[in-house]
């Protein structure tokens, strides 16, 4: 059987790493590419950890560089949440991984040339590079199979009460991936918040041995505390490995075709993304919205995939 | 229990849901209807004004009334998709029984607001231009407001636009005003009106229960439907009644209370109500945002209520 194709444009950041094993760990996957851009932490963490990514996730994908600040002011970081290095302090193996000198947009679309209508594209962080990939590539967008992105919410944002980090990072990039014709596949808050992995599972995660499997849980593990005192969950939210789980496991989620937009303007709505999903006004649908998620089959599929690691 | 009625001024644009709200608030005896004003909304401001006179000639509502204002920038938008072509169609309802007092709406609040021993709670059921109007013109009388309990707006989304809820959308700087002004808010959004439904089989109670209301309340319901048929609902949503229900029979409705901005600006999100919930803002909230409600008892409240006229 012909492995599902993937390209993988993050900004590494801890649920983008607990993302990124995930993909290693799928046997029916093939990762073609790593692309990093600014947005957790500082561009040059992002690209060193996706580098150290692809070689821990044993990948050994090809990392791209990609844009290194959001396409219009300055770039907007969450070390709160992601810790100076983007890993909360903690450090992967040493590797002889070196970037590949393409940039991110014209990786991207090669890999969709070479397969077309078979590639993937997962976005976990801002969406800068691919703004920049579907503006200079005209074509791209219908090129690639599908784009599964990690951004937005639509009941109430996490980096403002109506963003959403990724989308508020970059909403001009955002607002235009949502109006290309790529065939989107929506992953806001409303599921990410609903795709934790209890304390009890990270410890059987631990308990499976392998350094990926103790790091995913050692990473995760540490925020367990913030999510319990601003969220009310009992574990630690895992938004960027619930895009990637959507992009791999479809069926774990509940999804619907919907109009949807970013709000690039307003006085407290910048970054915004803006559906009629759940409203009585109604638009010609544009993309789909992931928004519910089977949480403890979701946190089953983690635990049986990690244990392809060794 | 001899608690005194708590003293309430009504402000909406009649309309088929604001008639709801205005009957409970009628058959109430916890509530003293102290005014009656209209705003523009559902329909213009000259039909919601007389609809507003002839739901208070059907109920009996024995109160001063005056007529209010148009949105403070922008156009009227009329529904007469949802509320036909008189704002309140579908029903037999009286003639009004009397005229609008020759005041403007605002200065008639002001009037009750000075001469009331109590302080008032304002009770808006459309669009907030008279309540924005009256701050800015006697930010004096803010304090004499014990609260403000109001149809308008969603946190998680909006109706009239993807983003936006019908009556926060029609006056957004008017909404960002009233939000903004310190008077302590109890926000009736769509995340707890769309799940105040009566469904069909509550129409058949409220007919039941015989007399003018009755029979008044039951059409309107009966008209009203054909709308929220055609979305897909399997009830009515009774959008404004929930604002009045809360005063007196709040053990029926869950809530949270936070920070609610109004978005007077963007592309897609003119009019949508921006709900703290994570108070990343670290701002004291100004509104306690209803979120659940006990159905079958809300929809117990209109068969009650309906009663107070069974005689009729």
């Amino acid at each position: 059987m012909d492995k599902n194709l993937f390209f993988i444009d993050c900004d590494p950041g801890i649920d983008d790493a607990a993302a990124i094993l995930l993909a290693g760990a799928d046997p029916d996957a093939e990762v073609l590419g790593i692309s990093a851009v600014a947005g957790n932490v500082p561009f040059r963490h992002t690209l060193a950890n996706a580098l150290s990514l692809s070689a821990f996730a044993e990948l050994n994908a090809p990392v791209y560089a990609g844009a290194d600040r959001p396409l219009r002011g300055e770039p907007l970081t969450a070390e709160f949440v992601h810790g100076a290095n983007g890993l909360r302090g903690h450090t992967l193996p040493e590797h002889s991984l070196t970037a590949d000198p393409t940039p991110a947009w014209d990786a991207l679309y090669a890999a969709a040339k070479a397969h077309p209508h078979k590639v993937t594209l997962v976005a976990l962080g801002p969406l800068t590079n691919v703004a920049i990939a579907f503006s200079k590539w005209r074509d791209l967008p219908t090129l690639l199979k599908k784009v599964v992105i990690m951004g937005g919410a639509t009941h109430t944002g996490n980096i403002t009460p109506a963003a959403e980090f990724n989308f508020a990072a970059d909403p001009e990039a955002a607002e235009m991936v949502l109006r290309s014709s790529a065939d989107l596949h929506i992953c806001p808050l409303d599921v990410t918040e609903r795709s934790y992995i209890s304390k009890e599972e990270l410890a059987q995660l631990d308990s499976q041995g392998s350094p990926q499997a103790r790091f995913f849980a050692a990473v995760m593990g540490d925020s367990v505390d913030h999510y319990k005192d601003d969220y009310g969950v009992e574990g630690a939210i895992l938004h960027d490995p619930s895009a990637m789980l959507y992009a791999l496991r479809p069926a774990l989620f509940t999804a619907k075709r919907c109009w949807g937009a970013v709000e690039t303007e307003g006085v407290y709505s910048r970054g915004r993304l803006v559906t009629d999903a759940f409203s009585d006004a109604s638009e010609n649908p544009t993309c789909t919205l992931v928004y519910d998620v089977d949480r403890p089959a979701f946190a089953a599929a983690i635990l049986e995939l990690m244990q392809a690691y060794q | 229990m001899s608690k005194q009625p708590i003293p309430v001024l009504l402000d909406g644009d009649p309309g088929h849901d604001d008639a709801m709200a205005w009957m409970l608030a009628a058959a109430s005896p916890a509530l003293k209807i102290l005014s009656v004003t209209s705003c523009s909304g559902n329909q213009t401001i000259e039909k919601t004004t007389y609809n507003a006179l002839r739901v208070m000639a059907l109920l009996g509502i024995n109160a001063p009334m005056a007529m209010g204002g148009t949105p403070m920038l922008g156009k009227e938008m009329p529904v007469p998709a949802v509320h036909g072509a008189s704002g309140l169609d579908g029903a037999d309802l009286p003639e009004p029984k009397q005229a609008p007092v020759d005041l403007p709406a605002v200065e008639l609040m002001a009037q009750v607001i000075r001469s009331s021993p109590d302080p008032v709670t304002i009770v808006p059921t459309g669009p907030l231009t008279n309540v924005a109007a009256l701050f800015a013109a006697h930010p004096e009388l803010k304090s004499r407001v014990e609260r403000i309990s109001l149809m308008g707006g969603g946190i998680a989304h909006g109706n009239w636009t993807p983003a936006a809820e019908f009556n926060i959308l029609v006056d957004p700087e008017a909404a960002d005003m009233v939000y903004r002004s310190g008077v302590p808010i109890v926000m009736a959004g769509l995340d707890v009106t769309e799940k105040a439904m009566l469904m069909p089989s509550d129409f058949d109670r409220i007919r039941a229960v015989g007399g003018k209301v009755s029979t008044v309340i039951a059409d309107l319901l009966e008209f009203f439907f054909q709308f929220h048929k055609s979305l897909g609902y399997p009830g009515c949503t009774i959008h404004d009644a929930v604002a009045v229900a809360y005063l007196y029979a709040p053990e029926l409705f869950t809530g949270t209370d936070m920070y609610v901005a109004v978005e007077t600006g963007g592309r897609y999100t003119r009019g949508a109500t921006i709900g703290d919930v994570h108070n990343l803002w670290g701002k004291a909230p100004n509104a306690h945002v209803l979120t659940g409600v006990d159905r079958e008892g809300f929809a117990d409240l209109f068969v009650e209520a309906v009663s107070h006229w069974k005689e009729d």
